[in-house]
């Protein structure tokens, strides 16, 4: 696969500016979790779709729960050469974006910013479906893509079970707003189908669905995956179709979608 | 040896319908009389049925031929010992087959006064012509004759193969054997003989003499002045062998999708019983393949243990029930990237045959995969 041992500067440079966030969380990095294209791609790696897990983005979930008061998370990032760039949540270094993200239900009152107490309102954003993700995660050694940079750290990495929950719920959240879909986010849900063990995975979703704080993102998403990717014409399945047209068959792809999905909802019952 | 007429003497029966009549039986050693009166092999005239038939009759009994003029057919009269006689018409023929009744039915004027002479005629033949009534002879002694005023029934068993027949020219290399045969001349290294050559493709010696024969002919093998094969031209013999064999036209395909994608196919080909990787994934890697081919020798169950998806439309895999079982022999172990994990291909030159009549790239694949195989011989090319 081209491209495996020589990474694009573009991945070179989202994995350091990763890096870089962590570093400056310091006694934080236990609040936060790897989710979205990082994450999705560390557990998959580059597959076999021709369509490259490509992104500079760097998503990260925040359980208000395990934040402490010290040091203030604002001016630590801000010290570390990050800029609040959109507001809330999106804070950039070199052209990378990370975005701080916290579950909605665990984000408290307001619209559209998480309410942090002495972290404030504009760190980090509410979205939904994320609430699995700080259920559902391991532990990954990251390091730097780029070799002369030796910085490692113990990441905890959104698992498949909560990584599919959180792109489900985007996808819905998203379909009467055409022009916010990214096709994209319907090839990672593909990638993380064909990736996983649907024994395994439905066992997780089970579990997750039984969880007092993942148990209503992780049934809605269930719904969702049934009424986006359970058919070939789905919204879901399309929009993994567009994300690979001229570089994979499309009706593959459409129907990936579809006998993976119907797998996955038979095993998770 | 010749048998006298008195062996012959038949049986006198009642026809049904109290009508008197005759039924001859002849037993099968007939022919030893009838051979006398074949002219020529493949003929047989509407004057030397006349005399068979002749020598048929119960005494009192006469036949008398009318030649035809032009091209009316001749007629044959059969006189019973009352004096009353039966018209038939005969129609010659220098070749009937079984396809050829219907239409022989169809012209005759009075199909139960007709008499078909050829000068053989194979079981099946006799068997539609008895059912629709015709009347036969053909110079090896198969004879059914009746009529039924006078009433007169012979019937005689002559042989049950053409003597003439002559083991046919071979013109093409389709079907299983002829598949064997060239599989074994490219994949087995000369020289040896049609002997050898038979025992080691599991083919019968007259079948590999044929396709020798036709291989010889086409300068796709060289044999020496004692007829031993000494050298095969294996890059052209299987290029002239994908004129008559295709992949999806010679095994039986059925287009499934891995949705998983084809890297996770290799992880699960241990579960299958026998099976052969073949197309672009056993060719020589000058791109990722898009389509996995696989010989297995269940389809629908290899489908299910692989977890395949049903599917025309936007199809990953293969799998072919094989023209032959000779596509599981003389295997390859081959690893697949990127896993590196080791799966059993079909022998290349099967490989080579299966791409050169594979869609997409796979011809120019097979010509890479020929190139490599011109330096690497000794390794593939095995002694019978």
């Amino acid at each position: 696969m081209p491209g495996a041992n020589v990474p694009e500067p573009e991945y070179v440079a989202a994995r350091r500016v990763l890096l870089d966030a962590y570093e400056a969380l310091g006694v934080h990095r236990k609040a936060v979790v790897l989710v979205g294209a990082q994450a999705i791609y560390l557990h998959v790696g580059e597959g076999d779709l021709a369509v490259s897990p490509y992104t500079t983005d760097g998503d990260l979930a925040l359980d208000p729960r395990e934040l402490e008061d010290n040091p203030e998370l604002n001016a630590t990032l801000e010290a570390a050469g990050f800029e609040l760039t959109i507001r809330p949540g999106t804070w950039t270094m070199t052209d990378v974006h990370i975005d701080f993200m916290v579950p909605t239900s665990l984000g408290g009152g307001g619209r559209r910013g998480a309410r942090l107490g002495v972290h404030g309102t504009e760190f980090a954003r509410k979205a939904t479906g994320l609430e699995a993700a700080v259920v559902d995660y391991t532990l990954v050694r990251v390091g730097a893509l780029d070799p002369a940079d030796t910085r490692m750290f113990d990441v905890r990495v959104a698992g498949v079970a909560a990584l599919l929950v959180a792109k489900l719920h985007k996808i819905d959240e998203r379909k009467d707003t055409p022009d916010r879909l990214q096709d994209k986010d319907g090839l990672d849900v593909l990638r993380l189908l064909r990736f996983a063990e649907t024994a395994h995975l439905a066992g997780t979703l089970v579990a997750l669905a039984e969880h007092a704080i993942a148990r209503d993102v992780t049934r809605q998403a269930r719904g969702f995956l049934q009424e986006h990717f359970s058919h070939r014409e789905g919204i879901g399945a399309q929009m993994a179709v567009r994300a690979s047209i001229g570089l994979e068959d499309s009706a593959a792809i459409a129907i990936s979608c579809e006998a993976l999905a119907r797998r996955l909802l038979t095993a998770w019952t | 040896m010749r048998l006298g007429v008195s062996a012959y003497r038949l049986r006198r029966m009642i026809l049904p319908g109290n009508v008197p009549g005759v039924l001859m039986h002849v037993p099968q050693n007939a022919m030893f009389h009838i051979v006398r009166n074949r002219r020529k092999a493949g003929t047989m005239s509407a004057r030397a049925a006349g005399d068979v038939i002749r020598k048929r009759l119960p005494r009192g009994w006469s036949a008398e031929l009318k030649p035809g003029a032009g091209n009316e057919s001749s007629l044959l009269t059969l006189r019973g010992t009352g004096g009353r006689g039966a018209r038939l018409n005969v129609v010659s023929r220098s070749q009937v087959g079984p396809k050829d009744v219907s239409r022989l039915v169809s012209q005759a004027k009075d199909v139960s006064r007709t008499l078909l002479v050829a000068p053989f005629l194979g079981a099946r033949t006799r068997e539609l012509l008895a059912g629709a009534g015709v009347s036969y002879i053909d110079a090896t002694g198969n004879i059914r004759l009746t009529v039924s005023e006078p009433a007169v029934f012979i019937e005689a068993r002559g042989a049950e193969r053409d003597p003439d027949r002559k083991p046919r020219a071979l013109r093409s290399l389709k079907g299983a054997a002829a598949g064997r045969v060239v599989r074994a001349l490219c994949d087995f290294m000369p020289p040896y003989g049609v002997r050898t050559l038979a025992e080691a493709s599991s083919t019968p010696l007259g079948t590999v003499s044929r396709v020798v024969s036709l291989l010889e002919e086409e300068a796709l093998l060289t044999r020496d002045a004692k007829k031993v094969i000494t050298a095969v031209d294996w890059p052209a013999l299987l290029t002239r062998w994908v004129g008559d064999y295709s992949v999806t036209g010679s095994n039986m395909m059925s287009a499934y999708l891995e949705p998983r994608g084809l890297s996770a196919l290799g992880a699960k080909l241990a579960k299958l019983g026998r099976y052969a990787v073949t197309g672009s994934l056993a060719g020589p890697a000058i791109a990722p393949a898009r389509l996995a081919m696989l010989y297995v020798e269940d389809v629908e169950r290899a489908a299910e243990v692989l977890e395949l998806v049903a599917t025309e439309a936007g199809a990953n895999v293969w799998l072919l029930e094989p023209y032959d079982p000779v596509v599981f022999e003389r295997t390859q172990t081959l690893t697949l990237a990127p896993e590196k994990r080791s799966v059993t291909a079909a022998a290349p030159t099967q490989v080579v045959a299966d791409l050169l009549t594979s869609p997409g790239r796979g011809p120019q694949e097979a010509e890479a995969l020929i190139e490599k195989m011109k330096g690497t011989e000794d390794a593939w090319r095995k002694r019978p």
